[in-house]
């Protein structure tokens, strides 16, 4: 394999490396280019690494998104104010405030590499689908998430004087299904507002609407797990997640392409 | 045909919104529990029945740009998103002025108000991308998924908020309507519709006539158009 | 809910009024737009809000 490994050595493509691809012709309305030599799972393999790569190289900013949300926790119990019993009743909103509000950051971060220097152009121009991409860049996304939260549970537990009724399994599935359903529509929309004016304000501001359903769920499956599920509502939100989940996952695989398309 | 759309369907319109209104106000009689409040419903539901075919008119016209890039079908998807959103505005202000006299506050999480209030975030970001977007083909494809998302998202969203509400529901809307009030209402419904169908049409108008200044804008202001 | 709500007619008033006047002021400004002479010709003379300048 020949040309794949290079994205992952180069951060940001040479002009000549731009000159000598350019010469493959893509325009929207041409036929598609010939069967990729890897298969999809290949080339979002391939993507994960260079990706992964990269914000290895960036991790003062990786560490920056942990302290703000770490801030942000702390921020909810200075508007709140030291009452236990509202902080314990409201910890989980807590939580995934804190979740949503940094994943603006996160999520922005992962479009931002290529967005600077026009880098895009180099993405657009790798011998990847535009699935593989997205489904890579979502789930790098997502793995951040969840690794987000993690780091999160037990500083909210302890801040907020809550306990895991439901003990963390439960928890875990619902992290990892939270931040899966930031993930999809939320790599879809960093890939749309980092080509856009007012990156920063954009991403949110089309993200959260879209994002109530899932942090209703989680926000109410979390509260069940803190505080105990006499009647078995839990499966119901989980569904609901999962539907949820199912649904953007699906639509944002279809959609990305346009979204990056020249 | 062109008079009748822009000048003989204005007419028509506030004439029927005007004869609904009045039905709304002195013809129909009070309802049982609400007393004279309920003759909000007159101007309230129809705005939501409005918002909705502007949902509606915004998905078709998105899908339909994903797969045949229209200037027409960009500019329908435009004026539909625009108009349903003043349509919204006005169905939560509406609500909420509802609300009061009836529940004692000015706002309440009722699954469909909330939905709406969801909804209406969720057009005016996409309202908002619009504006932000400089290149033609772009802003059109972009708002074309931004468009195609949300309208996935409405019936999440309401199944969300009903089942998240429904633990706590206290609140009731009036149950079977005289067969008075449910004509009033259909009537007033079609007077709105005929609004928003002139709104839009004037909106499109108006959105064609930018895209072909967009296009023949001189060239030192395309600079940054894509080659 | 127990009973009738008396009166209200002032909410009532209030939302008709916003609706109708509401949708009076959105209609005229598009006829003002609609029917506007156009001034494509003329470039913006220090970048409006619309922002046509790329950053």
């Amino acid at each position: 394999m020949s040309r794949s490994p290079e994205p992952a050595r180069d951060a940001k493509p040479t002009p000549q490396a731009n000159a000598d691809t350019r010469r493959q012709p893509a325009p929207a309305g041409a036929p598609r280019p010939p069967p990729h030599e890897a298969g999809l799972l290949r080339q979002i393999w391939l993507v994960i690494q260079k990706d992964a790569v990269l914000e290895w190289r960036s991790r003062a900013r990786v560490n920056a998104t942990i302290f703000f949300a770490i801030m942000t926790l702390l921020l909810f119990s200075f508007a709140v104010g030291p009452h236990q019993s509202l902080l314990q009743r409201n910890a989980p909103g807590f939580l995934w405030l804190a979740i949503f509000l940094s994943s603006t950051m996160s999520l922005g971060e992962s479009m931002r590499l290529e967005s600077e220097n026009d880098a895009m152009d180099g993405l657009r121009l790798l011998p990847v689908d535009p699935l593989a991409i997205f489904l890579a860049k979502a789930i790098v996304n997502m793995l951040f998430l969840i690794g987000l939260s993690v780091l999160m549970v037990p500083l909210a537990l302890a801040l907020y004087d809550a306990q895991l009724a439901l003990g963390p399994g439960q928890l875990f599935i619902i992290i990892a299904l939270g931040a899966a359903a930031i993930s999809a529509p939320g790599t879809l929309y960093a890939a749309l507002s980092s080509q856009a004016r007012a990156r920063d304000v954009l991403l949110p501001l089309l993200l959260f609407p879209i994002l109530v359903p899932g942090l209703l769920s989680a926000v109410k499956a979390t509260s069940l797990i803190f505080d105990g599920d006499p009647m078995q509502q839990l499966g119901s939100w989980r569904t609901l997640l999962v539907a949820f989940n199912v649904t953007y996952w699906f639509v944002c695989s279809l959609l990305f392409g346009r979204v990056i398309e020249e | 045909m062109r008079r009748f759309w822009q000048f003989g369907l204005p007419v028509i319109a506030v004439a029927c919104i005007a004869y609904g209104g009045y039905v709304g106000l002195f013809v129909a009689p009070p309802e049982v529990f609400m007393g004279d409040v309920y003759r909000i419903m007159f101007v309230h539901v129809p705005t939501a029945w409005v918002a909705m075919i502007g949902s509606l008119i915004n998905f078709g016209a998105s899908l339909y740009y994903l797969f045949r890039p229209s200037q027409k079908a960009d500019a329908l998807a435009e004026s539909a998103a625009e108009v349903g959103v003043v349509f919204a505005t006005l169905l939560l202000i509406t609500g909420s002025i509802w609300g009061r006299p009836t529940w004692g506050v000015w706002w309440t999480w009722d699954p469909r108000l909330t939905t709406a209030a969801i909804m209406w975030l969720a057009y005016s970001g996409y309202l908002a991308l619009r504006k932000f977007v400089d290149v033609p083909e772009k802003r059109a494809t972009w708002a074309a998924v931004v468009g195609i998302i949300v309208f996935v998202d409405v019936p999440i969203v309401w199944f969300s908020v009903k089942w998240w509400n429904s633990l706590h529901q206290t609140q009731s809307s009036p149950k079977a309507l005289g067969s008075e009030m449910r004509q009033a209402l259909y009537f007033n419904a079609l007077a709105f519709t005929l609004l928003f169908a002139w709104f839009t049409y004037l909106r499109f108008g108006i959105a064609r006539r930018r895209q072909a200044e967009e296009m023949t804008a001189p060239p030192a202001l395309n600079a940054g158009e894509a080659a | 809910m127990n009973g009738e709500i008396q009166g209200g007619w002032g909410f009532v008033w209030a939302a008709y009024i916003v609706v109708w006047g509401g949708l009076a002021m959105y209609g005229l400004s598009l006829v003002r737009r609609y029917f506007a002479p156009s001034t494509s010709s003329l470039p913006p003379l220090n970048g409006d809000d619309e922002g046509r300048e790329e950053g």
